[in-house]
């Protein structure tokens, strides 16, 4: 059974003035343990809209219509107390902006410790351990040291390691990445994306990769659902669609990156540093 | 531009013509005081932080070069302080053969001149356009303070135009900003830039902040309207594609100096620095077999401080190629190898 099936989402909101907004329209997808999931699709096409419907983040004027089943139980008919113990637990998101979900008063520390406290009754010590180890997981050195600064001590790639670390402390079985290499440089944006290759490689976690990038999709995914005005126009593996899109809307998206000449790819030293 | 245009404008111009735009071992450093102690306030220490540090080259007619490099590696301080947007340290700036700052660094003559040839295009598409003026006044504003002359009707006639070029209609001059998606934005601050019919266009990621559907319209109009109008451009962009779709020749900066700089398809075909091999290299490529088996040269770390750059050569930190000499002194830009680009590395072009 699939880790993760929903069918027929839809999304809505009310306006006060004129009919409501459709943003999701009967979208369906499932997704196993271990797999890459990439929704991909321009601003407004309701990817992100989607991912929130999952996880209960949507604003009071949104209706959502359809299923979602995570281990049995209905994801959009969860009281709050069910959902607060999955979401951050079981399910973890990780957001585009580095800067706006850390919080910038709080210590890395507290942020990181926050969900073991939260969901695992933690000690101090015990998180604190774990904290460390998760840095040292994204790479962050120094990592000892480091858990004592705030945010703004950080840079940008850094302040993404820390968000995917938080995201990863309770070792969620779902991780829920929406745009998490959009506001960073090329080269930070290519150590992420390794990051979370290797990632869900070692630990069986399952992701829903949230991007307009067609170039790191084909980095991650295994499957790819291609999202055009809120209607999943195309859904197929990553291999196929990449050889051969259907869809108009899949085929503009990948040809509205101007390509980009390179070096031959032999031509590239192997010799650079992991 | 193909040889044919440029032996034509060589013919107009003569070929040893001043370039448009020259720049000669500029400096932008920015003053700021560092704390030594924790908390105390007595123990600050007066340094700079250097954003642009000595950086050369010309800009000829009809040319386009493209700026790249990752965030604060200095380029948008370099498009900023070229028209007296940011405060130049040392070095000169000379449009059309003048210079346009002198050396009491006040602004003479030459810099209101530039200002009037020279505009610029910025990244926030929303935010470089004043909410509470019509689309008629963000429109014509360059021309009621460069072309003193003109009637509102002549002006109005010309923004009219220059709206339909870029693609809106005339029925949008009466609106405001908010009206508008960023594209649309977009597309108005080009009509901005080039109404004072401007020798020079300096864009500062013009397309960054757009969606990528959005991104390839625009970049299309800019292409379009460059060849168009015989337009140089300067066009600054971490986006190593974008780059690379409009520009003729390419720098590459990193903490605020030159890596490499050269022609752009020579640049782009066999790069002779480390980084822009480990920039190009870390461009996703949207084929998963091919993305996910090839080698790639990963930096590690980040950006160190500009603040406290590295001694000898900037990106040694962090360069797979990195030798014991470089932590002494700092490779000269010069040509190496056979590819006639510019290269600051002591062992490009070495094998």
């Amino acid at each position: 059974m699939a880790l993760l099936e929903v069918e027929q989402l839809s999304v809505s909101f009310d306006r006060r003035n004129g009919p409501a907004v459709d943003a999701v329209r009967n979208v369906s997808f499932a997704l196993d343990a271990g797999m890459t999931l990439g929704i991909v699709g321009e601003s407004g096409s309701g990817k992100s809209q989607s991912a929130m419907a999952l996880l209960g983040l949507l604003p009071p004027n949104a209706r959502v219509a359809g299923s979602a089943s995570y281990d049995g139980q209905d994801m959009l008919r969860l009281d709050r107390r069910t959902m607060n113990k999955l979401r951050g637990d079981r399910i973890a998101i990780v957001f585009q902006d580095p800067m706006t979900s850390l919080n910038p008063f709080l210590t890395i520390e507290r942020q990181l410790t926050e969900p073991l406290q939260t969901h695992r009754r933690c000690s101090r010590r015990e998180a604190r351990r774990c904290a460390i180890e998760a840095l040292e997981r994204v790479r962050i050195p120094d990592a000892a040291r480091r858990i004592g600064m705030y945010p703004h001590e950080f840079s940008g790639g850094m302040r993404q390691r820390v968000t995917i670390a938080m995201a990863l402390m309770t070792r969620p079985r779902l991780l829920i990445a929406d745009e998490p290499t959009t506001a960073l440089d090329v080269t930070v944006q290519a150590q992420i994306v390794d990051l979370l290759r290797e990632l869900t490689c070692d630990t069986g976690m399952a992701m829903i990769l949230i991007t307009h990038d067609m170039g790191v999709v084909a980095g991650l995914c295994d499957d790819v659902l291609v999202m055009y005005q809120g209607r999943a126009v195309e859904h197929a593996d990553a291999a196929s669609l990449f050889a051969a899109p259907t869809h108009p809307h899949t085929i503009s998206l990948m040809n509205a990156r101007p390509p980009l000449k390179r070096p031959s790819i032999e031509s590239v030293p192997a010799e650079g540093p992991r | 531009m193909n040889a044919r245009e440029n032996s034509a404008l060589e013919l107009e111009f003569g070929s040893n013509a001043p370039p448009l735009l020259s720049i000669r071992d500029l400096k932008v450093h920015f003053p700021v005081r560092r704390r030594e102690g924790p908390w105390s306030i007595g123990l600050h220490k007066k340094t700079s932080l250097r954003a642009v540090d000595g950086l050369s080259f010309d800009l000829r007619r009809g040319e386009v070069i493209g700026i790249v490099g990752e965030s604060g590696c200095g380029k948008s301080t370099l498009a900023r302080a070229i028209v007296g947007l940011a405060p130049i340290t040392s070095g000169s700036v000379c449009w059309r053969g003048h210079e346009t700052v002198d050396s009491s660094h006040r602004k003479p003559l030459q810099m209101r001149r530039l200002r009037g040839e020279a505009q610029l295009i910025f990244q926030d598409p929303l935010a470089s356009l004043d909410p509470r003026m019509t689309i008629e006044r963000i429109v014509t504003e360059p021309l009621r303070t460069h072309r003193p002359g003109m009637t509102r009707t002549e002006m109005r006639v010309r923004a009219r135009m220059l709206l339909e070029r870029v693609g809106l209609g005339a029925h949008d001059l009466s609106r405001y900003p908010h009206e508008f998606s960023g594209g649309q934005c977009q597309r108005i601050g080009i009509a901005r830039a080039l109404i004072a019919e401007p020798k020079l266009l300096i864009c500062d990621e013009p397309v960054s902040a757009l969606d990528v559907s959005i991104q390839a319209q625009v970049m299309g109009l800019l292409r379009e309207l460059q060849r168009e109008l015989s337009l140089s451009m300067l066009f600054v962009s971490h986006d190593l594609a974008v780059v690379q779709a409009i520009s003729t020749r390419v720098l590459v900066m990193y903490l605020g100096r030159a890596m490499e700089y050269g022609d752009c398809a020579a640049l782009y075909g066999s790069p002779e620095h480390p980084y822009t091999r480990a920039l190009l290299s870390a461009v996703p490529i949207a084929d998963p077999a091919l993305e996910r088996s090839r080698a790639r040269v990963l930096l590690k770390g980040d950006l160190p401080s500009p603040i406290d750059p590295p001694t000898g050569c900037v990106f040694r930190t962090r360069c797979p190629q990195a030798q014991a000499a470089c932590a002494h002194t700092a490779p000269p830009l010069e040509e190496r190898g056979e590819r006639h680009t510019l290269v600051a590395c002591f062992e490009a072009g070495a094998t």
